[in-house]
């Protein structure tokens, strides 16, 4: 398929992790308690670009 | 035991009739003339040593990620929104507060960068590389192999200069029609993994010129692959160091 049109609010989970966790102003203080950052949440990226991966490959 | 989880901040009203995390409740804290989306999250799942197992478990993660990100979509329905990077967590309102007042200066300039405008996401992809090139079958055994050789090298080059000529294309047809734009893709490391995108970007588009943006997109989509997905709020474009 050539080009694709995609309503963000059925965007690949991939993408709004991208930019929930990568992006996003990060706002700190003496009153914060925690942030996201990718380490945090690589081992969940890894099985997430793994699944992905798997599905593209099953679509081939 | 509960904590504040902050979705994004703004200069209009929050909305209060989305559900947040868990379900739980959004509400407004003000400062002056800006108000942060927030709600109440359990302290024993949410703060720093639950929070850190669970961020690394996906079946936790999605929940949550897809209900901040519906509440920054609904906060940006209503005007400008500065979002926070995902489980932002604060001690209690006052301390959220006190933080938009140590900060109001950055987040009012921010708001007002991407007040009228939308954040689009563009992933362009390699054109296929081009069957073999015809490889003379006579000559010695050693002249047919550096023949051969000669050209998967051609044909490797043909795929990288394409790739390049595809990313420079859409860069230069979009970047004019957007308020500001971000690469996020590491030109170095093209083609490492062949299957990634040649270029991808995020382009800040004020509402006036979207149907030109996306035009623009489905014309170079006619002849490559160029996804585009969109509108966001501005995730890529709210940071609060930049001028």
């Amino acid at each position: 398929m050539t080009g694709a049109v995609v309503r963000a609010d059925r965007v690949s989970l991939v993408d709004l992790l991208d930019r929930v966790l990568a992006r996003g102003v990060v706002l700190t203080g003496d009153v914060t308690l925690s942030i996201a950052d990718v380490d945090l949440v690589r081992v969940s990226l890894n099985a997430l670009l793994t699944s992905v991966r798997a599905e593209f490959a099953d679509d081939r | 035991m509960s904590a504040v989880w902050v979705y994004a901040v703004t200069d209009r009203d929050a909305p209060l009739d989305v559900p947040g995390v868990r379900d739980e409740p959004v509400r407004a804290v003000r400062h002056g003339t800006l108000t942060a989306a927030v709600s109440s999250v359990p302290l024993d799942e949410f703060g720093r040593e639950p929070l850190h197992r669970n961020l690394s478990d996906l079946a936790w993660l999605e929940p949550v990620a897809r209900a901040h990100h519906a509440v920054v979509t609904r906060v940006a329905e209503r005007g400008p929104v500065v979002p926070l990077r995902l489980a932002s967590v604060y001690r209690d309102d006052a301390g959220v507060a006190a933080l938009l007042a140590e900060r109001a200066d950055d987040l009012t300039t921010a708001l007002g960068r991407v007040t009228g405008c939308t954040e689009w996401g563009v992933k362009a992809y390699a054109p296929p590389a081009p069957p073999p090139a015809e490889v003379a079958t006579e000559g010695s055994p050693g002249a047919r192999y550096l023949a051969q050789r000669r050209a998967e090298r051609t044909a490797r080059e043909r795929v990288r200069h394409s790739a390049v000529d595809l990313a420079d294309r859409v860069d230069r047809t979009l970047r004019p029609l957007a308020t500001a734009y971000r690469r996020h893709d590491d030109r170095q490391a093209w083609p490492a993994e062949s299957a990634a995108p040649v270029l991808t970007a995020s382009y800040l588009v004020a509402d006036d010129r979207r149907a030109a943006f996306t035009d623009a997109v489905a014309g170079l989509a006619a002849t490559d692959r160029v996804d585009l997905t969109g509108p966001w709020p501005p995730y890529s474009f709210a940071g609060l160091d930049e001028t």
